[in-house]
């Protein structure tokens, strides 16, 4: 047996899982080689050193301490889920309570203010020989006068140079001055 | 463990009762640092009981519990990697020429507790200048008695490696108490 394989089963050997030929040859090798017997003899000293190392007990208070801590990381999460599952109903039904309630009083309003939003409201111009009912605006930004409508021209919705009253279908409006209409049935309010 | 799964008051301190020094041992040697240790062995006690329901029966409790001081104790070694306040190689070649000098100079009483335990310790800080991957292997076969099969288990990789490892583990320890080794031999 040469050296190198020998040296290969030191650990085997310490083990105790040589088959009877390693052994043997192991054992024949080193009886013949110094170099292998001392490096072995190294070897299971490094060995017995680790394994005769002493065992380190566990603190005093150890178990009270695994105790405390076993305990608080349990409950912890306990305590988050009841807490989450009691609140989700009450959560759930206020929300959809005022829904309702948003639905009841906000929601007509929103039926009315959602075509101004998007669309310029009727406006008649009252009191000139006609009456131009104006078709929608769609892209005139609000406080912006478009150049046609400063130049009068034939597409202008109005002369911006005069008053011009809007006459709304319903409406609730602060400040300005609001009549109603030759028929008496719109209000007109005057800006 | 089952009745630690079924929730028995008395089940997991006699569980701890039974493993707390194995544990405490094992993390210990891997990490070389006795307070850390105690923490970190406490931590696997909490562990396994916030996943005692999810113990597989049937497999050995030993190997499970070994499992997760494993991989904390591999975490924490890593931690400290990137913290780098891990001592050096340096620093242990200093530790073992003081004790080197150290049993050299005693001429009576070599095996007086104090000198035990210097060479204990100078044991213990070489076997954590091992790398973890073969460390952990080592701490497990030399100084636990886990046979190679559980380690494999435990570390999650074939025996074959395992068998491995620890070679290479056992040559690396030989190689850095070599000067002790070479001293006590002589003296």
């Amino acid at each position: 047996m040469i050296c190198n394989r020998a040296r290969r089963l030191f650990g085997v050997c310490w083990d105790d899982e040589l088959t009877q030929a390693e052994r043997d040859g192991l054992e024949g090798h080193l009886a013949s080689c110094p170099q292998c017997r001392t490096e072995y003899d190294k070897f299971s000293q490094a060995l017995e050193l680790t394994a005769a190392l002493p065992r380190i007990e566990a603190s005093a208070d150890f178990m009270d301490r695994v105790l405390v801590r076993s305990r608080r990381a349990t409950t912890a999460p306990d305590i988050v889920r009841e807490a989450g599952m009691r609140w989700v109903p009450v959560a759930v039904a206020a929300a959809g309570a005022v829904l309702v309630v948003v639905a009841m009083f906000v929601g007509p309003n929103l039926q009315w203010k959602a075509p101004a939003s998007s669309q310029a409201p009727q406006i008649v111009k009252v009191g000139g020989p006609q009456e131009p009912r104006l078709t929608p605006k769609s892209n005139a930004k609000s406080g912006e006068r478009r150049p046609e409508a400063r130049r009068g021209s034939a597409e202008s919705l109005f002369d911006p140079d005069k008053n011009v009253e809007f006459v709304l279908g319903s409406a609730a409006v602060s400040g300005g001055r609001v009549k109603r209409d030759p028929e008496g049935q719109r209000p007109i309010i005057t800006f | 463990m089952d009745r630690v799964a079924v929730d028995e008051q008395r089940a997991f301190p006699e569980l701890v009762r039974r493993f707390q020094g194995r544990v405490t041992n094992l993390v210990s040697r891997v990490l070389n640092d006795r307070e850390c240790a105690d923490d970190l062995a406490q931590e696997v006690f909490v562990r396994v009981f916030m996943h005692r329901r999810n113990y597989r029966h049937g497999s050995k409790f030993s190997t499970w519990i070994f499992t997760i001081a494993a991989n904390l104790a591999k975490n924490e070694i890593r931690r400290r990697v990137r913290r780098r306040n891990w001592f050096s190689l340096d620093a242990l070649e200093e530790t073992l020429k003081d004790r080197v000098i150290q049993l050299a100079d005693s001429t009576e009483n070599r095996e007086t507790t104090l000198e035990r335990e210097q060479l204990q310790e100078a044991v213990g800080r070489a076997i954590a200048t091992v790398p973890e991957k073969y460390r952990l292997a080592l701490v497990l076969r030399d100084i636990e008695g886990l046979p190679y099969e559980e380690i494999a288990e435990v570390l999650g990789i074939p025996g074959g490696t395992v068998r491995s490892r620890i070679n290479r583990a056992r040559g690396m320890l030989k190689h850095k108490l070599q000067p002790l080794l070479a001293k006590a031999g002589d003296s």
